[in-house]
C-alpha cells in the first residue's frame, strides 16, 4: 500500500482528535493550533477529497445552521481502511526514526 | 459572503459541484466570526482569496492532465492527417466549402432579421391592409388604404392608441438655392408619425414640427448635402418646382435596417386631395398604420375594424376585411408567409444541405479507414485507456480537422464577401462577421459539425476489442458497411434533388423570357416624363417620330408587364347587381396597341379621326368579355365610373403582369393628363444614336431635366422576377459545389477500396481477367449505390418541381428528359470519380501488389 502523505497524515489525525466535531472549519482550527501555520481551505479540501476518494474517511450531511447561511455541515469520520493507513505509517515513521545515532540531531 | 445567484457562487458551484454545500457553509461560517472581529474589509478579503485558492487548485490539476492528453491527441491527428493527405483534403475541401456557404448564408439571414429592430414599440406596430372579395377574384392589397380609415379606427376602438397614414416616393426633385438634386427619398406622413416610429428629430420639436402644412422635416446628411455647415432651421425647400417648404426639424439619419428609407418628411395632407375627396371611401396607395395599446390583443383588434368599416362603408356586393400585419414581420414576410423569408429559408436549407454532404464524406471516409486504426486504438486501450479517452480523442480529431476547414472557411467566405453581396443585391458591411449573433450562430454550425461528423466515427472506434484489434483482426462488420451505403445514397439523393431544382428554376426562367406577351417586349422604351415636360407631349412625340429609327410613340399610366391599377366601378347590362367585380385599367395615349403591338381582335385601336374616342370609348380583353358574357363586345356599351363609353376594340389577352398571375380583366381608355411614362418603340438597329437622338430632343425642350431612358424587357426581368434570378445564380452555384462534394467523397471511397483490394486485384490478373473487366467490375460497385440514390431521388423530382412552380400562374412544361438529363450527368460525373482509381488499380502490374507478404 502506498504511504499516506504528510498532509493526508495530519488531516486523518486531526479527524480522529475531533472525534464526532470534525468538519471542515474545525478541522482547520485545530491543524492551526497543532502546527501553528495557516493553513487554506484549499490546501485541506484537495487531501481530504482524495481520501474520501480513496476511502480512508467517510462523510456525512449534518444539521445545518444560521451563522452558514442554512448551509449544512458535512463531518468526517476516519473509515477502517484509514485507520489501517495511518497504523501503517506509523510503522514506518518509527523504523525510519528508530536506530538514529542520539548525535545526529 | 455573495449572493446566491451571483457570478462567482455560480462558479464556485460549477466548480465544487456536489462539494458546494459543504464548503461554502464553511467558508460562510468563518466570514461571520472574521466578520465580528476584524471588520468587513478583512472578511471579505479573506473569503474572496480562499474562494480564488480553491477555484485554482480544483481545476488545476484537471487541465494539466487533460492539457497533456489532449496534446498528445493533437499529435496523433496531425500525423494521421500527414499520412492520409488525400482523404484529408478531400475532408477539408469539402468541410470548408460546407462552412463558407453556411457562413454565408447566415450572413445574410442575420442581417435580414435585423429590420425595423430600432422601434421601441416595435411589438405594438401594425399594418392595417386591406382583403376585398369580389364576385371574380379575391384581391389582396398589401398597399392600398383609405383615406377616413385611419381617424376612424383611432376614434372608435379603445385598442388602437394612434394611428398613421404614410407614403413614400423615391427619385423626387428637391432644390434648396442652387443645389437641385433629383433623387431624393421623400416620405409623406401624417404628425403621429413621429410618435409612432422612432425617426427621432434632434432639433426642432416633434409635436409641432408638421403644424406648418408647407414644412418639411430633413435627415442629418440631407441636411449636409443641401446647407453644408449652416443652420438648416428655418431654410425653404422647394418640392419638385411646386412647393417651398420650410424646414422645421432635423432627424438623424435613417438606420440602414430600416423598411421605410427617405431623405425627408413633409406633412400627409401635402399630397392628399381635397376635404371632401378625402372623405370617399376608395382604395389608395399609402399605408396606414396602427400603434396598439400595451397588452392589446391583435387578433379581436382585426375583428373591430371589419366592423366599424362596414358602418360607415357601403360594400356594393364585395366583402371587405382589415388584417393587421406586425412591423415584426414587415420586412421578412408577406402577410400570406410569401417573401424575402422563403429565398433566405431555401438558402439555409441548401447550404446546410452542402455542409451535411461533407460531413458525411468525414463519416464514411473515417469509418471505412477504421480498421487502419484499430492497431492504434487497441494499444491505447492496453496501456490503460478507458472508451471515454477514445471518444474524446476522436472527437478531438474531428474538431481539429473543423478547425483547419473553417479557417480555409474563412478565407473563402472573405474572398467570395463582394461577389455574394453583388448577387444578392446587398450591402453587408464586414463588421457584421463579428456581431454576437452571427458568433453565436456559426460556433452553434461548428459544434453540431463536430458532433455530427465525430460521434459515430468515435463510438465505432470506442466499441473495438483490445485483443481483436491488435491481433488486425477488426473488419468493419456488415452493419457498417451498410450504414456507409445508406449515406451515400442518401448524399446523392440530395444532390440530384438539387439538380432537379436547379433545371426546373432555369428552365422556368427560359421559359419567362421566351413568352411571347402578346406584346412585342423588345426594342420597346420606356421614358418617365416629368410633369415639365408633359404638357409639351404632343410636340415631343412629333419631333420624336422625325427619326426614322422611331417608328411609333405613346404614353401610359403603367408598365404593361407591371401593371396594378384596378376598380370595381365597371357596370355593364346583364351584370348582377348585388355582385362586384374588378378589373385592371390602364389610361393610355393615342397608338398604344401600334406601338404595343398588341393584337386587335374586333373593332379597332383608339384613333384621333373618332372624336368620341377620348371621351367615351374603351377597348377591353379577352378576358373581360368573358367575364362580361360578350360573344361580341364591340360596340356595346358599359358605364366606367359613371360615364358611359362604348366598347371600340377587343384586344387579345396579353400578360400586363409578371407570369405569377393569370391574366386578369382589363379596360382602357385614352386620358391625355393622367399617363406620365411614354413608350417608344425603336428599329434594332442604331439603338445607341436613338437613344442618344431622344436624349437630345428632351433636352431641347426641357434643359437640366435629368432623362430616364430605360428597355421595357430589361424593366421587366428587373422588377418582376429579381428574386429568382438571384435565387437562380446561388443555386446553380450550390448544386455545384454539392454534386463536387459528393463525388469527393465517392473518390474518397473509391481509392480506399481499390487500396484493400489491391491483392484481390493483383491476384485476378495472375488468374487472367482483363484490366477492362477489372475497372467495370469496380465502377460497377459504385455506380450501384449512385442508381439507387437516382431510383429514389426521381420519384421525389415532380413534386419538387410542383412546389417550385407553385408560385407562378404560367408555369413551363417539364418532360421527362430533364429527369434523364439529371441521371446522365450525376451518374458519368460520379463514374469519372471512380474510374480514375479503378483505373489505376486495373493497370497496376500485379507483381507489384502481389510481392510483397
Amino acid at each position: 500500500m502506498k504511504l499516506l502523505s504528510r498532509s493526508e497524515e495530519i488531516i486523518l489525525l486531526t479527524i480522529l482528535k475531533l472525534g464526532d466535531e470534525a468538519y471542515g472549519v474545525s478541522i482547520r482550527q485545530q491543524i492551526e493550533q497543532d502546527t501553528g501555520s495557516k493553513w487554506s481551505f484549499a490546501s485541506i479540501y484537495s487531501p481530504l477529497d482524495k481520501l474520501t476518494q480513496k476511502k480512508f474517511t467517510s462523510k456525512e450531511a449534518g444539521e445545518s445552521t444560521a451563522s452558514r447561511g442554512g448551509k449544512r455541515k458535512f463531518y468526517y469520520q476516519v473509515t477502517h481502511v484509514g485507520k489501517e493507513a495511518l497504523r501503517e505509517i506509523r510503522k514506518a515513521t518509527d523504523q525510519v526514526w528508530s536506530d538514529l545515532p542520539d548525535t545526529a540531531l | 459572503m455573495f449572493k446566491k445567484h451571483s457570478l462567482p457562487a455560480l462558479v464556485l458551484r460549477i466548480v465544487l459541484g456536489d462539494n458546494y454545500e459543504e464548503r461554502s457553509g464553511d467558508l460562510d461560517e468563518l466570514y461571520k466570526e472574521l466578520l465580528k472581529e476584524n471588520g468587513r474589509l478583512h472578511a471579505t478579503t479573506w473569503h474572496s482569496l480562499q474562494i480564488l485558492k480553491i477555484i485554482f487548485k480544483t481545476t488545476f490539476s484537471y487541465f494539466i492532465w487533460s492539457l497533456l492528453m489532449f496534446a498528445s491527441y493533437i499529435k496523433t491527428a496531425f500525423r494521421n492527417l500527414k499520412r492520409h493527405k488525400n482523404y484529408s483534403l478531400i475532408n477539408i475541401m469539402g468541410l470548408s466549402l460546407g462552412i463558407a456557404s453556411c457562413m454565408l448564408a447566415l450572413l445574410w439571414v442575420q442581417d435580414e432579421t435585423g429590420y425595423d429592430r430600432f422601434h421601441t414599440n416595435l411589438e405594438r406596430i401594425h399594418k392595417v391592409y386591406s382583403i376585398t372579395e369580389y364576385e371574380n377574384v379575391q384581391q389582396v392589397n398589401y398597399n392600398a388604404s383609405y383615406y377616413p380609415l385611419a381617424a376612424l379606427i383611432k376614434a372608435e376602438i379603445p385598442e388602437i392608441e394612434n394611428t398613421v397614414r404614410f407614403m413614400t416616393y423615391s427619385n423626387i426633385q428637391l432644390r434648396a438655392g442652387e443645389l437641385e438634386l433629383a433623387d431624393n427619398a421623400m416620405c409623406f406622413a401624417d404628425p403621429s408619425f413621429f410618435d409612432i416610429f422612432s425617426f427621432n428629430l434632434i432639433i426642432g420639436n416633434k409635436n409641432t414640427a408638421f403644424n406648418e402644412r408647407k414644412s418639411i422635416v430633413i435627415t442629418q446628411s440631407t441636411a449636409a448635402k443641401y446647407f453644408g455647415t449652416e443652420d438648416p432651421m428655418g431654410k425653404t425647400i422647394n418640392l419638385m418646382n411646386r412647393s417651398d417648404l420650410i424646414v422645421t426639424g432635423i432627424i438623424e439619419d435613417i438606420p440602414r435596417q430600416s423598411s421605410f428609407q427617405f431623405d425627408g418628411i413633409a406633412p400627409f395632407n401635402l399630397i392628399s386631395p381635397s376635404e371632401e375627396a378625402q372623405a370617399e371611401w376608395g382604395g389608395n396607395p399609402f399605408h396606414t398604420f396602427a400603434l396598439l395599446i400595451p397588452g392589446a390583443e391583435v387578433s379581436s383588434v382585426k375583428g373591430k375594424i371589419d366592423q366599424v368599416v362596414q358602418r360607415q362603408k357601403e360594400s356594393q356586393g364585395s366583402h371587405h376585411s382589415f388584417p393587421l400585419h406586425s412591423l415584426q414581420k414587415y420586412h421578412l414576410y408577406m402577410p400570406d408567409g410569401s417573401g424575402l423569408n422563403k429565398t433566405l429559408l431555401i438558402l439555409s436549407l441548401t447550404a446546410s444541405f452542402i455542409l451535411l454532404i461533407a460531413c458525411i464524406n468525414f463519416i464514411n471516409l473515417g469509418t471505412a479507414r477504421a480498421s487502419t486504426r484499430t492497431t492504434e486504438v487497441g494499444l491505447r486501450k492496453t496501456v490503460g485507456a478507458t472508451r471515454r479517452d477514445i471518444i474524446k480523442q476522436f472527437m478531438g480529431e474531428s474538431f481539429l480537422l473543423i478547425l483547419i476547414a473553417t479557417v480555409f472557411a474563412c478565407i473563402l467566405a472573405l474572398i467570395s464577401l463582394p461577389e455574394y453581396c453583388q448577387i444578392i443585391q446587398k450591402q453587408l458591411p464586414l463588421s457584421n462577421l463579428l456581431r454576437g449573433e452571427v458568433v453565436l450562430g456559426f460556433i452553434t454550425i461548428l459544434i453540431c459539425t463536430v458532433i455530427l461528423t465525430g460521434a459515430y466515427p468515435s463510438w465505432i472506434m470506442a466499441r473495438c476489442q483490445p485483443v481483436t484489434a491488435i491481433k488486425g483482426a477488426a473488419l468493419p462488420g456488415n452493419i457498417q458497411i451498410i450504414f456507409r451505403r445508406i449515406l451515400v445514397v442518401f448524399q446523392f439523393v440530395l444532390s440530384v434533388l438539387m439538380i432537379i431544382a436547379m433545371f426546373t428554376l432555369s428552365k422556368q426562367m427560359s421559359f419567362i423570357q421566351h413568352t411571347h406577351l402578346g406584346f412585342e417586349t423588345k426594342n420597346l422604351l420606356e421614358i418617365y416624363l416629368p410633369n415639365n415636360l408633359k404638357p409639351q407631349y404632343d410636340a415631343i412625340k412629333t419631333q420624336l417620330l422625325q427619326s426614322p429609327d422611331i417608328s411609333n410613340i405613346s404614353m401610359a399610366l403603367q408598365n404593361p408587364n407591371r401593371m396594378g391599377s384596378n376598380t370595381s366601378a365597371v357596370e355593364w347590362t346583364g351584370k348582377n347587381p348585388d355582385a362586384a367585380y374588378t378589373f385592371n385599367f390602364e389610361a393610355v395615349g393615342f397608338d398604344y396597341s401600334e406601338t404595343l403591338r398588341l393584337q386587335i381582335l374586333e373593332g379597332r385601336a383608339f384613333s384621333k379621326e373618332h372624336s368620341t374616342d377620348e371621351n367615351s370609348a374603351v377597348i377591353i380583353n379577352e378576358a373581360a368579355a368573358k367575364l362580361m358574357g360578350m360573344d361580341n363586345p364591340v360596340g356595346s356599351s358599359i358605364t366606367v365610373w359613371d360615364n358611359k363609353a362604348t366598347i371600340i376594340g377587343l384586344v387579345k389577352d396579353f400578360h400586363c403582369r409578371s407570369l405569377h398571375y393569370s391574366i386578369e380583366p382589363l379596360v382602357f381608355w385614352i386620358d391625355t393628363d393622367w399617363p406620365s411614362n411614354m413608350y417608344l418603340r425603336i428599329s434594332p438597329n442604331n439603338q445607341q444614336k436613338t437613344i442618344k437622338f431622344i436624349n437630345e430632343t428632351l433636352n431641347g425642350f426641357q434643359p437640366d431635366t435629368p432623362i430616364r431612358i430605360q428597355y421595357v424587357e430589361e424593366l421587366r426581368m428587373q422588377r418582376n422576377y429579381q428574386t429568382e434570378q438571384r435565387m437562380g445564380i446561388i443555386t446553380q452555384f450550390l448544386t455545384i459545389l454539392a454534386l463536387v462534394i459528393s463525388c469527393l467523397g465517392l473518390l474518397g471511397l473509391a481509392t480506399f477500396v481499390v487500396e484493400q483490394k489491391v491483392k484481390e486485384i493483383g491476384i485476378r490478373k495472375v488468374l487472367g481477367a482483363s484490366p477492362i473487366g477489372i475497372m467495370f467490375g469496380l465502377i460497377k460497385d459504385f455506380s450501384r449505390w449512385v442508381i439507387i440514390a437516382i431510383l429514389i431521388a426521381i420519384p421525389m423530382g415532380p413534386f419538387l418541381v410542383n412546389k417550385i412552380l407553385a408560385t407562378y400562374a404560367y408555369q413551363t412544361p417539364i418532360k421527362p428528359d430533364l429527369y434523364f438529363i439529371t441521371c446522365i450527368i450525376v451518374l458519368g460525373i460520379a463514374c469519372m470519380a471512380v474510374s480514375v482509381q479503378s483505373l489505376r488499380a486495373a493497370l497496376n502490374n500485379p507483381v507489384n501488389s502481389i510481392r510483397a507478404e
